[in-house]
């Protein structure tokens, strides 16, 4: 089990388990993880930009009501991927990261153990392609 | 110095890289420099890694051998600074926002977690 070298530290991790998991409400979720952010070390802190797209990203999964939160993880830079896991009873999971580049692009990969797809992700598509994205992780084979 | 294809390198993680157990592929990635840092074993002991971690940094690392990277088409090069003779960073030869994503992601599932001392 990881430990923190120092606390109190925003963990991402525990703040997402912090929150209900409530269908469509993963903007609310990104709030309040992104008020910590100012926490974080300097290299990680998501940028303006970043966070806007997150936002962005967060409406989109919303009116879709993913009732799974994605777990958050931020690249050195200022960009930040929510990152989701399938639950395929059998055979590899699939996984799919939705990265936001820290001048809030976008861009995904879609893996099924060493199978993958990675491409960038025009914003004016995500509310066409985030829906497929989100069916195929959680799809059942 | 050369880096031996078998000789182990560590990336010291963030907290939001690890996830129940599992590696992100996101500590493989650098989206300020497009080159990640690591530490080369060939000039630093294990135990010595917790001299550099930040505040809120892992007390474990990512330990992949040398090779992996270079098998996906990444240079892996020794770049010793003043404070950390071990440092050295790889890089994809083909730069793309892509590319570096699937590179990563591979890296993360041949990675293993690794407590340091």
């Amino acid at each position: 089990m990881a430990t923190l070298t120092q606390a109190p530290y925003a963990d991402l991790h525990s703040v997402s388990y912090a929150i209900p998991v409530r269908p469509g409400r993963t903007q609310e979720w990104l709030e309040t993880v992104l008020r910590q952010s100012s926490n974080w070390n300097a290299e990680i802190r998501p940028t303006v930009s970043a966070s806007n797209s997150a936002t962005m990203l967060a409406s989109v999964l919303d009116e879709l009501q993913v009732s799974a939160l994605p777990h958050l993880a931020p690249s050195v830079g200022g960009g930040l991927q929510f990152e989701y896991r399938g639950l395929q009873p059998h055979g590899p999971r699939r996984e799919l990261d939705i990265e936001i580049l820290p001048d809030g692009r976008f861009g995904y990969l879609m893996a099924e153990a060493e199978n993958m797809d990675s491409r960038d992700l025009p914003r004016a598509s995500l509310p066409n392609v985030v829906p497929h994205l989100i069916a195929w992780v959680f799809r059942s084979r | 110095m050369i880096i031996r294809d078998e000789d182990v390198l560590w990336r010291r993680l963030h907290p939001g890289w690890v996830n129940d157990g599992v590696l992100s592929s996101i500590a493989f990635v650098d989206r300020r420099s497009g080159k990640v840092s690591v530490h080369w074993s060939g000039g630093i002991a294990l135990a010595d890694v917790r001299r550099h971690l930040k505040p809120t940094q892992l007390d474990e690392v990512a330990e992949i051998a040398a090779g992996e990277p270079r098998s996906l088409e990444c240079t892996v090069e020794h770049v010793p600074t003043p404070d950390d003779p071990s440092h050295s960073q790889f890089y994809p030869l083909a730069p793309s926002t892509s590319g570096a994503r699937r590179i990563a992601k591979m890296l993360a599932l041949k990675a293993r977690l690794v407590s340091l001392p």
